[in-house]
Formats: C-alpha cells, structure tokens, sequence
C-alpha cells in the first residue's frame, strides 16, 4: 500500500466545451496539509468535488485510502470530512440542532460530539440563535465544525477561511495545524491567497486554468524563498574576521566548513571579493539567492501571479 | 374477526420488519468494526468507528475510537520530541558554529600577530567575549537537557515569595542601570510563603530580564506581583519592540528564535527554560504583546503546590 | 430508515407554515358545519355530514393541494440551501433520501385526514346535528385512514417532480393541475390518474352517499394505476436525484 490518501490519475472535467480540469495527478499523503493554490475559477473546487463524488468525472481516476471511488462510498465518505463552497443548512434550526441531525444520520466517534465540535470552533453549545440569524463567519465556523464533527481521517477544505476576519483567519489557521501536527489528520485545503497557504501546507499544488503546474513540498519551495547571499571560501575563520572587522557584519552563519550565510543581500559583493583575496582567502564561490515565492509563483504561472 | 386478525398480521410483520432492520444494522455495524479494526491493527491510528446514540454497539466503537485516540496522540507526541531533538541538533551545529569560527578567526590574527597593541587588546576582548557567549549558550543547553529529561532534582521549601523576589531584584538592578532601563518594581511588603524551589524561581525570573534585556530593545521595564490565597501573580512588562502574532505562539519553544535567520546573542533556550521551570511549579507562563507599545509576560504560581 | 424518517421530522422545527397548512384539515368539517347549520338538515345521518366535511373536498382537493405543497417545500428547503451535497456527502442514498421525504408526506397526510375526523365528529356531534355512536365514528376514522395512506402514495410524482426540480413554482402548479385534472378525469375515466383511483378504493362499497361513478368499480385496476404511476415516480426521482449532484 503507498502512502497516499488521495491520489487522482489523470482526473479530466470537461463542462461542455470547457476543460475545468486537465490531467491532474495529485498525490496527498497521509498526515500532512496539502495546500491546492490556485485562482478563483482555477478548478479547485471541481477537483474536490469530483473527489467527493459530488459531480461526475470526464475521465482519469480518484483513489481515496487506497480505493477507487466511483459512486458514493458507504465506506469511504465517513471516513472524510469536507467543506465545499459555502456549507449549507437548515436556517429554521439552531446550530447545535443542524450539528446534531448530521451526527444522527452519520454517527459519531465519541459521545458528546456536538458539544465538542462547537467548543472547537468557538460556538455556543445549546444556543439559542438560528442558523439563519447566524454571520457569514459563523456559518464558516458551523460548517467546519460539521466537518470534524466525526472526527475524520481526512478533511477536504475549500477555502475555510472565507468570510472570517482576520483574527478568525488565524484561529481557524492554528486550528487546522494543529489538526494535522497534533492529531495527525490528512488535510487538503484550497486557497485563492498564497500567504495563507504557504503558512500551513506541507505540500503544495499550484492550479491554474485546469492544470497542476507544480507540486512540491513547501520546505523545496522555501528553499527558494530565502534572500542571503551564500558564500564559499576557503577559510571560514579568517573570512568571519575579515566581514566581522572590515564590513562590520553580524548577522551570517556558517553552513558546513566551506559555507557562509550572509543575509544583508544589499552588500557590495565586488568589496567583499576583494578584501577576501588580498588577505589570501580563495572565493570558491558567492551567488545571490534572492527569490521570493511570489516571484516564484509568478514564474509558473506565466507572470500573472497569484493572489 | 378477519379484519382483526389482518390487522394483527400487518403488525406482526411490522414487528418482524422492524427487527430484522436491527439485526441488519447491528451487522453491518460488525462489518464496519471490523475493517476499522483491521485498519488500525495496520497502523492507521486515525481511523474511527461512527456509532449512533441508538446503536448498540455504541460502546464498543467508543471504546475502540477512545484506545485509538489515545494511542494516536502518544504516538504523535514522542514522534514531535524526537523531530525536536533532531532540530536542536541539527541548529545547535550551527549555533556553536558560527560564534567558534569567528572565535578563531580573532586568535589566529593574535597568534600570527597580524594585530599588536591596542588592537590586539580589543581583539582579545572581543574574542574572550564571544567564548564568554559561548559558554553561556552551552551551560543554557545543558541545563535545558537535563531538565527535559526529567533528570534536574528539585527541592521544594517554604520560602516568602516576596522576599526571595527582592533579593533577585537587587541583583538585577545594577545591570539594568548599565543598560540603561528604567524600572520599576511593585513587591508586596507582605509575608507571602509558598512552596517553591529557590533556585529554579530565581531561573526564571533571571531568563525574563535576561530576555527583556538583550531582546527587547525598549528602556523601560517593570515587574508586579500580586498574590492570592490561591495563587501569586508576576508579571513582567517592557515596551521594547514586541513580538508579532506569528511569533508569539512559538516563543516558548526550544531554539524557537523571532528572528530566524540571524545569529543573536540568545540562543532560544532562556524562555524554554523559564516555562519547563514554571510548569514544575504547576504553575504557567504566558505572554502577550503589541509590537513597539508593550510587552507583558505573565506567570501564575499556585500557591499550594 | 427509522432514522433518516426521524431526522426528517427534526427538520421541520420551527416550520410554522407547515404546521399551519394542517389547519386546513379543519376548513371542510367547518364548512360543513355551517352548512348544516343555515342551509339544510341532516336527518341524524352521520354520513351526510361526513361526506361534506372529510369526503368531499377535503378528498378531492384540498389534502392533494396541501400533500403537493409539502412535497415542494421539503425539497425546495435543502435545494435552496445547498444542503444536498453536504447529505451526499454523509452519505445518504437516493433512494433513502427520497423515501425518507416520502414517509414524512405519508405521516403529514395521516395526521391530516385524523384531524379532519376528529373535527367532523366534534362538530356534528357537539351542536347536535348528530347523535354520537361508535360504529359511525368507526367508519370515518378508517375511511379517513385509507384516504391518508392512499394519497401520500398517489402524490408520489409531485414528489419526483419536485426532487428534479431546483425551483418551487413548476411542482406547485404541477400540484394544483395534477388535482384539477383528477377532479375532472373522474367523471372521464377514473382509472388513468391515481387520484379518482384514490376515490374508487375509498368508497368501494358504495356507501358513501352522493358520488356517482362513471365507470364500473374494479378495485385492482386502480391499485394498478396508483402503482405505475407511483414506480415511474420512483424511477423518475431516482434518475433526477443521480443527475443532480
């Protein structure tokens, strides 16, 4: 068995004349945040739903825990927990009501669910408010509430942070970090905004007109993300004396014996090169790694950029 | 009679239909249980088994779910102790790196006497400086070691908190006039005693005004304590340049370091230490802050432990 | 099943107008009161009165009516709200789904038509029109009974036409031509449209006073017609649910 908890081979939808999703191979693996990056329209959506079984797929396949799924899974789906778009439900109920017929008709992992479910997403137990009075961020509370109701292996997220406020963003945030780093659940989330994603996923799908033009793991990408200037000299003592004493320069590390870090990229490089081989210290070599993962992502998707 | 007796036969069959109902979902129930079973015997420790409240096998796959749960979340945690460790490892090469590869450079310069005089004066301080910075960082690491492995004895008297609170503060007031802080302390003149271990107390308070010190960059601190019968509060303020919202979660953890890139003169491992410290007393730490306004560290200490 | 009936009925809490439109059970017995009271004399049958207040309209027109209505608004409601996928998702069956809809229309059109026997005997009996005995009463309540089962399951295509549709204004007014067209195909063919079918079950044995049929009674026929129409309903949600997704 591999380690994915969903894998999409080849997965094709086509609406009429229009492909909203092309050949798209993703691979979530188990325990970890997949972060789907992409435009509104880029086809996130679809691909959840067609994971979800919630429209039908052109073609290519979906395997979820190591299954094929073709119709609605009896033994699949309550494994899942999911938001798509905006969750729906009944307005003449209460919160705690709408909760309550979705752990009846699903069952629940432990007793007391409900009450726990609204405890972690901040929403009163027995309230009183109906679910048509509720805010725009407290229908996105309930509805994720909904989703780790019956505490499922894993969670399909589109766009959960629509429609809070910004301190509502970072606790929906730290909650489904911890989701996944504490309790060691399988995420995959979708975002139109690339701070949000590059704050949580592990991994990383970027979307754009149908089709997955990279996936990575987001340590790769930071990777590329970091601004120092990394420099390689023969001898890191004297070059430490040197940078400490001429350039006045505190802030570098040493990598391995070779390697040195210096993060202030806005130094003259030629001065350094300079002082370094008058006192006989060989340059092996000194580059600028000066990428941030805007203009990284504004490189795959072809200069428009993403946000 | 006949209309009876139908009207007795459709109930039976009611009866019959509706057991049958039962059984079949009590099976299929068993079917579920177990491949969930199964699942877990292979090691997926996320796998639940949903129950109804009016099922009967509800029991059971709680329980089942409650075994898993429980194992899942030990499981996780020696998994994060063990990637930390890794971590501290893998900075830890770096953190003695840095500050020894510069240390050399200065000695090698005295030692082929490319310096002489006065220079060679400043070089050696600076250089004895940075092996001072590094002592301090290894006796920090140490000490953190010994406490996350459970291995630091601790000895717990009745001492007056307030008074042991001065007698730390008269020490710190020298280095805070030298740094140029303004302070301000507000101690009870009252007896208050509580069970506590002097020297790890004396630790903690150390690593906050260590901490606000070196990190804060503000010129005004403060400390406050106001006691209970329940439980002593203290609480540190500076208006230094804070700490961001992204940050303020993390500042507790091991070689956690706001600024990630830089080598500072911290090391990570005062605040780790302070709350290990404080959570022995069963007590806690917390912080909040508004970057560039103030920043507030607050610990509560139960007065019996 | 049980379950999915049961979650049904916690939905409509706090559905005032679904709870109103029972009181229309109460319309045709009052108007039979008023009836009896201004306009003519029963003679002590209790049949007379019966047959205005739980036989006539309420049969023909106004449980059909109110049946359709409620179908629309049960699957309008979860429509409306984007509800399904999220039950979908669960999952739920279609069939399920769509049975456990089905069962809350055939409890909803019980109740009604109990209703409407319990007012029928209150208001004959109490202003006196009628002398209250059992065996009368008897009657009502199992004509009444047989009319609530048997329409919940000849309104069973409003339902499919409501699951296929996402709007309410198409089954609405399907429901109301739906009713008409029964009234009218009665005295046409009563054995093409499940609602005169419906009535030619009811009334059977001919006891019921002041309804003329125009064909023959012939009992399997109209359960044959009640059930054509009732499994194309089933097939029809079916392939609508599995569309919608």
């Amino acid at each position: 068995m591999n380690d994915f908890v969903i894998e999409t081979k080849q997965l094709t939808k086509v609406y009429g004349e229009q492909t909203a999703v092309n050949s798209v191979n993703l691979h979530v693996k188990k325990g970890r945040i997949y972060g789907l990056l992409g435009r509104n329209g880029a086809g996130k959506t679809t691909i959840m739903k067609m994971i979800l079984g919630l429209t039908s797929i052109t073609s290519g396949e979906v395997d979820v825990f190591g299954k094929n799924i073709k119709g609605r899974e009896k033994r699949v789906y309550p494994r899942i927990g999911a938001i798509i778009e905006t969750p729906g439900f009944y307005p003449n109920l209460t919160g705690t009501e709408n909760l309550e017929i979705f752990a009846k008709l699903r069952g629940t992992a432990a007793p007391h669910a409900v009450e726990n479910a609204l405890k972690v997403v901040g929403l009163p137990y027995k309230g009183k408010k109906l679910f048509s009075k509720y805010s725009l961020g407290m229908k996105q509370r309930l509805g994720i509430a909904n989703a780790i109701l019956h505490d499922p292996e894993l969670l399909i997220l589109d766009e959960p942070t629509n429609g809070l406020d910004p301190i509502g963003i970072a606790e929906v945030r730290d909650f489904i970090k911890n989701l996944s780093v504490e309790r060691g659940k399988t995420i995959l989330i979708s975002s139109h905004i690339l701070s949000e994603i590059s704050l949580l996923a592990d991994d990383i799908g970027i979307i754009d007109h149908g089709v997955l033009l990279e996936e990575s793991s987001m340590s790769e990408l930071e990777k590329k993300n970091r601004k120092y200037i990394l420099l390689q000299v023969s001898d890191i003592p004297k070059a430490s004396l040197i940078l400490e004493r001429q350039f006045h320069l505190k802030d570098y590390s040493v990598q391995d014996d070779h390697t040195l870090r210096l993060y202030d990229t806005a130094l003259d490089m030629g001065e350094i090169n300079k002082a370094l081989v008058t006192q006989n210290i060989t340059v092996i070599s000194s580059q600028l790694c000066n990428d941030t993962l805007e203009d990284y992502f504004k490189k795959i998707t072809g200069g428009e950029g993403i946000a | 009679m006949s209309g009876y007796l139908l009207v007795a036969l459709v109930l039976a069959l009611l009866i019959i239909a509706y057991l049958v109902s039962v059984l079949r979902r009590v099976q299929t129930q068993l079917t579920l249980i177990q491949d969930a079973l199964e699942d877990i015997k292979n090691g997926n420790l996320n796998r639940r088994v949903l129950a109804t409240q009016s099922d009967m096998t509800r029991q059971i796959c709680y329980g089942i779910n409650e075994i898993a749960i429980n194992t899942q979340s030990q499981l996780i945690q020696q998994k994060q102790s063990e990637q930390a460790y890794k971590r501290l490892m893998a900075n830890l090469s770096h953190d003695v790196k840095t500050p020894l590869a510069s240390l050399v450079g200065y000695l090698e310069a005295i030692e082929s006497k490319i310096v002489v005089g006065e220079e060679k004066d400043e070089y050696i301080h600076v250089a004895s400086d940075k092996a001072q910075n590094l002592k301090h960082f290894v006796e920090n690491l140490f000490e953190w070691v010994k406490l996350d492995s459970g291995e630091q004895i601790f000895h717990f008297e009745i001492f007056d908190l307030n008074e042991l609170s001065r007698n730390i503060i008269a020490d710190w007031i020298p280095i805070l006039e030298n740094s140029h802080f303004e302070y301000e302390f507000d101690i009870p003149e009252t007896e208050y005693s509580m069970r506590i271990d002097a020297t790890a107390y004396t630790r903690i308070i150390n690593n906050l005004l260590h901490n606000i010190i070196t990190h804060s960059g503000g010129d005004n601190m403060a400390l406050r304590i106001v006691e209970n019968e329940q439980q002593a509060k203290i609480v540190i303020t500076d208006n230094g340049k804070g700490i961001s919202s992204d940050n303020l979660p993390h500042i507790f953890e091991r070689m956690y370091q706001c600024d990630h890139s830089r080598v500072a003169k911290g090391n990570g491992l005062g605040l780790a230490i302070a709350k290990e410290l404080v959570s022995v007393h069963k007590g806690t730490i917390t912080a909040e802050s508004t970057p560039g306004t103030e920043t507030i560290f607050t610990i509560l200490l139960p007065k019996a432990l | 099943m049980l379950r999915l009936i049961q979650i049904e009925c916690l939905k409509l809490r706090r559905r005032k107008f679904v709870w109103l439109m029972l009181l229309s059970a109460l319309l045709m017995p009052f108007f039979a009161l008023l009836y009896f009271k201004y306009v003519k004399e029963t003679g002590g049958d209790p049949l007379q009165f019966y047959r205005w207040s739980a036989f006539g309209y309420t049969l023909f027109f106004i449980l059909p009516v109110v049946l359709g209505t409620l179908c629309t608004m049960l699957m309008y409601e979860e429509n409306q709200h984007d509800m399904l996928k999220q039950l979908w998702i669960v999952p739920i069956s279609k069939m399920g789904y769509f049975f456990s809809k089905f069962f809350v229309v055939l409890i909803y059109s019980i109740c009604f038509m109990l209703i409407t026997a319990v007012a029928s005997v209150m208001f004959s009996v109490l202003p006196g029109y009628v002398a209250f005995e059992w065996e009368s009463v008897l009657y009502l309540l199992k004509k009444c009974l047989e009319i609530g089962v048997i329409t919940s399951f000849a309104m069973l295509p409003i339902l499919a036409i409501a699951a296929s549709q996402k709007g309410y204004i198409l089954p609405v007014s399907l429901t109301l031509v739906y009713a008409f067209l029964g009234f009218i195909l009665m005295t046409v063919n009563m054995y093409i449209h499940p609602l005169p079918s419906m009535a030619v079950i009811v009334m059977r044995n001919g006891d019921i006073p002041g309804h003329v049929f125009a064909q023959s009674i012939n009992i399997p026929f109209a359960f044959l017609c009640i059930c054509v129409w009732g499994i194309v309903a089933v097939l029809l949600a079916n392939i609508a649910l599995g569309r919608r997704k």
